[in-house]
């Protein structure tokens, strides 16, 4: 099981990641973007690998 | 006892070692860029002052910033008044002789000159340094974050991030296996905000007093004063009760809530690892106070660096604590510079089995924050990574002299870790074959001849 999540800032499109153990399983957990300073769901940051909701 | 009695003594005894920068550097990787190039091209890395730094906001602060206090084992051996060698037991050791703290007046407190509460504060004045490119913004990772347990009272603290992500809001990360989450914990369970504290800026011995591994419930406030030999001075907080207690000697103390069950995004931040910790969901501080002297400095540490070692010098005392007593023949032990996941152990070999107990025992005390243990023989110089790679390619077959041993606990900070923290760990004895075996004699020059040379006859400026 991969320990990261990569994810895509869906305004200035920049690349980092978020904890797995944190992340997996909430497609609607928010994101900021560390270099724009954007808040987005994780399911709108193209997450690598995907996350899907928990069962 | 506190930063100016440390900096003046340092400075004093070492004046080319404390560098005072008067040209304006920007908190955003400017400053960090500065203290990792001189630890990385000079041989001993400087602390810097910078008395002119330019925060995120793009003012001028009025608050000079400290780096790389830690950036140097002799300057923090120094701080503590004892040895290279010898610090990172002695900080275990002096936490057994605990001295209760004092609590004094807040008239006597420093770090209560200025006081700012409720709609005034504004954290983002603080000269906080950006330091790694994924970093959001502004961090305080010198800052000890302070708790108390609900059920005995008893303090805790530890250096964990905080964010400043707004003029009243610090996002922080109480590791889950600490002793400060489980504190915080314990307030949600309870139906309760968890009352919380950073304190920032004190002298080095403190700190490292501080960072002292311990038990839970566990006074740091009494490990301290074990370590610098005498009582802390605390004083009440501002915002959080008579109660809850804070240094008063401090640089900057940052008093708030930690709202139950409430996380947010924090993170990603350059960790100790040298790897981004990836971004979590985390609680966030509201902050309802800032507290700091008249003209105070602002301390970072340069985490991914060499400044970050108050977590190594903690793990060598705890695990030298168990590990003498395992295997008596130990003599010293190093968590290296190079890497925060090893540890080096020196020993007197008297049974062939030893070498593989320490192992063992390493992995077993550290709880999963060394990932390699290296056993050498007596007449290796276990403080000199040259003498280690030396004996490591020398004297192991990794055939016969490696442990490996799967899924014990590890950092998640690890990225080898898979996300449930665990992960591979082990060792190897790197230690000659028992007598009466034989081996190779190691090349020497005759020791009456060594002792006798002194390079300075022959290169004067030597």
């Amino acid at each position: 099981m991969d320990k990261v999540i990569y994810v895509t800032c869906p305004r200035c499109a920049g690349e980092y990641y978020v904890e797995g153990s944190d992340y997996r399983g909430k497609p609607d957990a928010p994101c900021h973007c560390p270099f724009c300073a954007t808040e987005f769901l994780i399911k709108d940051g193209k997450p690598r690998p995907p996350v899907e909701a928990a069962q | 006892m506190d930063f100016r009695t440390f900096l003046s003594a340092y400075e004093e005894s070492f004046p080319g070692q404390v560098v005072h920068v008067d040209r304006e550097v920007d908190s955003r990787y400017e400053a960090a860029a500065i203290g990792i190039k001189a630890q990385k091209e000079l041989r001993e890395a400087p602390m810097f002052i910078f008395h002119k730094i330019r925060r995120v906001d793009g003012t001028l602060s009025p608050w000079p910033v400290v780096v790389n206090v830690f950036a140097s084992r002799h300057r923090s051996a120094f701080a503590a008044n004892s040895t290279f060698a010898r610090l990172g037991r002695e900080m275990h050791e002096r936490r057994a002789n605990r001295i209760k703290p004092v609590v004094v007046e807040r008239s006597e407190a420093p770090v209560k000159e200025v006081v700012t509460v409720g709609d005034a504060v504004d954290a983002r004045q603080i000269p906080a340094l950006v330091h790694m490119a994924w970093d959001p913004g502004p961090y305080i990772p010198a800052g000890f974050l302070v708790t108390y347990d609900p059920d005995t009272g008893i303090d805790n603290c530890a250096l964990q991030r905080g964010w400043i992500a707004d003029a009243r809001e610090i996002r922080v990360f109480p590791n889950t296996t600490s002793h400060n989450a489980r504190n915080i914990r314990k307030s949600e369970e309870r139906g309760e905000d968890a009352r919380v504290a950073f304190w920032i800026g004190h002298h080095p011995a403190v700190y490292l007093g501080a960072g002292v591994k311990q038990g839970y419930p566990d006074s740091h406030w009494e490990s301290c004063g074990g370590m610098i030999g005498q009582p802390l001075r605390l004083v009440p907080s501002e915002t959080l009760g008579d109660d809850f207690l804070v240094p008063a000697d401090a640089e900057f103390v940052i008093e708030g809530i930690i709202p139950r069950g409430k996380r947010k995004p924090e993170g990603p931040f350059g960790e100790y690892t040298h790897y981004y910790g990836g971004q979590r969901l985390n609680p966030y501080m509201e902050v309802t106070c800032v507290s700091h002297r008249r003209d105070p400095f602002w301390f970072s540490i340069l985490c991914g660096s060499i400044d970050d070692g108050i977590g190594g010098l903690r793990r060598e005392g705890a695990v030298y604590s168990v590990l003498s007593r395992v295997v008596p023949q130990v003599q010293d032990i190093y968590r290296p510079d190079s890497s925060p996941n090893h540890m080096y152990v020196r020993m007197r070999k008297t049974h062939v089995a030893q070498p593989r107990t320490a192992i063992l025992t390493v992995l077993a005390a550290a709880g999963g924050s060394v990932k390699h243990v290296f056993v050498f023989d007596e007449d290796v110089d276990i403080f000199d990574e040259q003498e280690v790679l030396w004996a490591i390619g020398s004297r192991s077959d990794w055939s016969r002299d490696m442990i490996v041993v799967p899924n014990l606990p590890t950092t998640t900070l690890d990225p080898t870790a898979t996300g449930l923290g665990m992960g591979t760990s082990g060792g190897i004895d790197c230690t000659k074959p028992s007598a009466p075996a034989l081996y190779e004699q190691r090349s020497f020059v005759p020791s009456e001849v060594m002792d006798r040379i002194q390079l300075k006859d022959y290169i004067p400026s030597a």
